[in-house]
Order: structure tokens, then sequence, then C-alpha cells
């Protein structure tokens, strides 16, 4: 219980000293820095999350032999997806600077799929799982 | 018996998978906590070798220290996407736990749960878009992200103390069910891994050929380096024969640039520039040690000195070089980049190069030493 009170305490001191910071900087626009902090919950609660039930839901049907390695494969594909989104997209590409963002980055994202799923299909059938002992 | 960790939330009978439970969430989110960790260490150590206090003075060795730490803010940081996003599935009933709230203590909790999952994908996201040069946002980014740092680790350090019982007992207990966990983590641990496989070369330069999804390339760029910001970003432009170095101090002296050639030993350094942004390469810098500068303009052994860029503006104008940094023979005021003069994009005619120190330091295109 006391350790768990230190641990309040330190945490609540620092949580209200990144606010003050938040607060006292000139240049860190404290409403839009909200707004994009909310805003980012609730992107992922509301859209991000809800699209992968949704392929769960899709994929937990299929045979036992394929729902793993095809589960498997989009979660990291997925994710792989919305880390490089950014190159991807080039939104930070700029004229005078060709040494950022140099490469081709939708084919080589979509390479890196293709070999996730390559990997996927290769991969071992998982062994079954122990029975469980008790009952 | 089957002794089985506790299903995340009464009632779960909607999320049909058995991977939303208590031992999947404490495994991932100890996973997390030393992520975070590291994360936080590494951002502190950046920001306080941009600002240090007056008191403080930062060591100009191991050459690559500050190479490594910065690499491993950003692509342990990249890593940690996946990491965060599998974490949130796999609590996610909670939040649609039914009552939302059942007394003011678990508001609080729950408020402070919003705050943590709020502030971590703030700082991934943000972060993320930091690398990739794209700025939606209007706040600054620096600014944001360091403060923000404070707030998610607070708010993490409160609910690592609210779940370590409960971490403690399911990780402690051997389950005895047939969920594939272990799949499910090492299916997480393989995205981590993708990720980072695929960036880290940007920094770690022997897997360049592999960072096929990272910002940067080492070797690309002009003398086979990536340039931050161009000559044309900083309003410079071509540097002609009338360009001097001036330095102020004990004794004020000027050089042209067959000053430097002729006057001073010529040194070479193999040194990287180890951005912010998580990227770094080596170059083989060629020119003059700023400590033979220095010395010969008088200047005192505990002397602070500020380089001055010909840039008009901008945060990064000038910088501050510190005794240990300028005493350190590697540190050069560099006039040649891998066997020819330096490109304009690289600070032409003279830029500082020295170990140990953030990229936007290494004040590019200086004419102006100031001993203080």
């Amino acid at each position: 219980m006391k350790a768990r009170l230190t641990a309040c305490t330190v945490g609540g001191a620092l949580i209200a000293f990144g606010l003050w910071g938040i607060l006292t900087s000139t240049d860190s626009a404290p409403a839009d820095w909200a707004l994009w902090l909310g805003g980012a919950a609730i992107v992922h609660d509301a859209v991000l999350v809800p699209v992968v039930l949704l392929a769960g839901a899709l994929t937990t049907r299929l045979p036992a032999t394929w729902k793993h390695r095809v589960q498997a494969a989009l979660l990291i594909a997925g994710t792989v997806t919305l880390v490089a989104l950014p190159m991807v997209l080039g939104l930070g590409e700029r004229p005078d600077n060709p040494s950022l963002l140099p490469l081709p980055y939708t084919r080589n994202l979509l390479l890196v799929i293709a070999v996730t799923a390559a990997l996927a299909f290769v991969a071992r059938r998982p062994r079954r799982p122990r029975k469980s002992t008790g009952e | 018996m089957v002794r089985r960790p506790e299903p995340l939330t009464p009632p779960a009978e909607r999320f049909t998978s058995p991977l939303h439970d208590e031992r999947v969430a404490a495994w991932l989110g100890m996973a997390l906590g030393l992520s975070f960790g590291t994360a936080f260490a590494t951002g502190l150590f950046s920001h306080f070798m941009q600002h240090p206090p007056d008191w403080m003075y930062w060591p100009s060795r191991p050459v690559n220290l500050y190479r490594v730490t910065q690499g491993l803010h950003v692509i342990g940081g990249l890593a940690t996407i996946p990491l965060l996003l599998a974490k949130l599935w796999t609590v996610y009933p909670k939040l649609l736990q039914w009552p939302p709230v059942r007394s003011v203590g678990h508001a609080i909790e729950r408020a402070l749960i919003l705050l943590l999952v709020g502030a971590s994908l703030f700082q991934l996201a943000t972060g993320l878009f930091n690398i990739a040069y794209w700025y939606p946002f209007p706040f600054f980014f620096p600014t944001a992200h360091y403060w923000t740092a404070y707030i998610l680790m607070g708010a993490l350090v409160i609910h690592v103390a609210n779940e370590w019982a409960k971490v403690r007992r399911t990780v402690m207990t051997r389950p005895e069910d047939t969920i594939g966990r272990r799949r499910f983590l090492l299916t997480v641990a393989a995205a981590g891994g993708a990720v980072t496989v695929t960036t880290v070369g940007e920094t770690f330069t022997p897997l360049a050929d592999l960072a096929v999804l990272a910002p940067r390339r080492p070797g690309v760029g002009p003398q086979a380096l990536p340039v931050n910001k161009t000559a044309q970003a900083a309003g410079i432009a071509r540097v002609g024969p009338s360009w001097r170095l001036q330095v102020q101090g004990p004794v004020d002296l000027t050089f042209s640039l067959q000053d430097l050639h002729t006057r001073f030993p010529a040194h070479t350094a193999r040194l990287p520039i180890a951005c912010v942004e998580g990227w770094s390469a080596s170059g083989t810098w060629e020119g003059v040690r700023l400590r033979d500068i220095l010395r010969t303009a008088g200047a005192p052994e505990d002397a602070r000195v500020r380089i001055e860029s010909m840039e008009r503006g901008g945060l990064y104008r000038t910088s501050w070089v510190d005794p240990p940094h300028w005493h350190d023979p590697l540190t050069l005021l560099a006039l040649r980049l891998n066997g020819s003069p330096l490109d304009l994009d690289h600070g032409h005619p003279c830029r500082l190069i020295a170990p140990n120190r953030p990229g936007v330091q290494q004040t590019k295109w200086v004419h102006r030493l100031v001993i203080t």
C-alpha cells in the first residue's frame, strides 16, 4: 500500500510537470495538443480496433490449417504497413533534398508484404497444443 | 480443476478470442514498460544533450554514444508500435465495461488510463511523423514530444502500481489451458522484428540494404552522405573567395580558406552524422582541429565556444562547444568530406564535426567562432 501511494505521488507529479510544460511553452499549442492526444485515442478505439476485430471475425472462420497463419500474416503486414505509411505517402518530401525519403516505398512495402505472406504460407504447421491436464 | 487466468471483462461473450486475457496483457504490458522506459531514458539523454543545464558538460567520448542512444530511441520506438497496438487490442473489452464507472476511484483510474492510452498513441504517432518529416500538427514537435513524455511516464507509473499484483499473480502461475498465447506473443514479436529489420539499417550501416522502409539510406546524398537541411532551405547561396572565418576571443583573428589550409596541420577523422531523427552515417572528414585554432586565438582551457553559421535564422544557426568537445583531437572544422571539398549542402566551405554530438549541433556554413 505504501509503495502504491509512493507510485501514485511520483506519477501524479510527473503528469502535473508534463501538463505544466505543455501549458506554459510558447510553441506547444495546448488546445491542438489536447485535440491530437484525444483524437489519437478516438481514432484508435473507434476506427482501427473495429477494423481489426472485423478482420478477426472474418478469418476466424477459416479452416484450422489456415486460420493462424493468415491471422499472423495480417498482423505483421498490417502493423508494418501502418509504420511505413508516412514514407509511402511521401508527404514529407522536399524538392531541394533528394536524400530525404529516397526509396521507392510503395514497391518496397508490397515486397515486404509479399515476403510475409510467403513465409506464412511455408511456415511449419504449429504442433498441437498440449492437452489440458486438469479438469 | 482448470487453473486459468481471468478473462478481462465480464461480460466478454462478444469477444470470442480467448487472447483477451490477463496473462497476455501482463506479458505485453511488461514488454511495453521496458520499451517506454528505454524511450524515456534515451529521449531525456537527447534532450539534455541539446539543452544542457549550465553546470553540466557532456563527454566527447564514446564517439558513437549519441548515435547508439538515438538509434535505440527511434528504431525501438518504431518496434513499439506493434507492441502497443497488440496490448490495446488485448484489453479492448475493458473499454466497453458496464457500468462504465463504478465509483469515484474507478472514474479517476479510467481517466488516467485514457491519458495513458492517448499519450502513448500520441508519442508513437508524432515520433513516426517526425522521422518522415511530415508535420500536419500546429505544435512544435520537440516541445510537444518532450512534455508529453513526462505525462506518459507519470500515467505509466500509476498504471504499473495499480496492476502490479495482478501481473505478478498471472505471470507466476502456470496456466493449465490450451490457449495459444505463446503463438500470439511470438507473432507480435515478429511484427516488431519486421519493423526493426526494415528500418534499423538507416543507422546500423551493415544492414543498410535491408532498410527498405526507412526514411534515410546511408550512402544516399551529396558525397554519399544524407543531408538534413540543404543550403537552399537555409538560404545560403554559393560562397565565394571573399569568405573569411572570424575568431573573436582574447586575440581576434581572421582566416581565409587558404589560411586554414596552410597555417594549420591537416587532420582526418572518421565520424558519424547522428541525427535526432534516428538515422546516422559515417563520413571521412578532413580539416583542421578546432583546438588548434582556438589556442592560436588564446582561448583559456575552460572556455565555451559559440559556433556561428552564415544562416540568417533558424533554431540551429549557432551551437555551443564545451571544453571536453573542443579539446578532443577528433573535433574538426571540416573542409573536405569523403575525398572532395565539402558540398554546399554539407556546409561548404567549413563545418563543425565532433564526436558524440547530435547532428543539428554539427553547425554548417561556419563563419564565426566566439570564445567566451
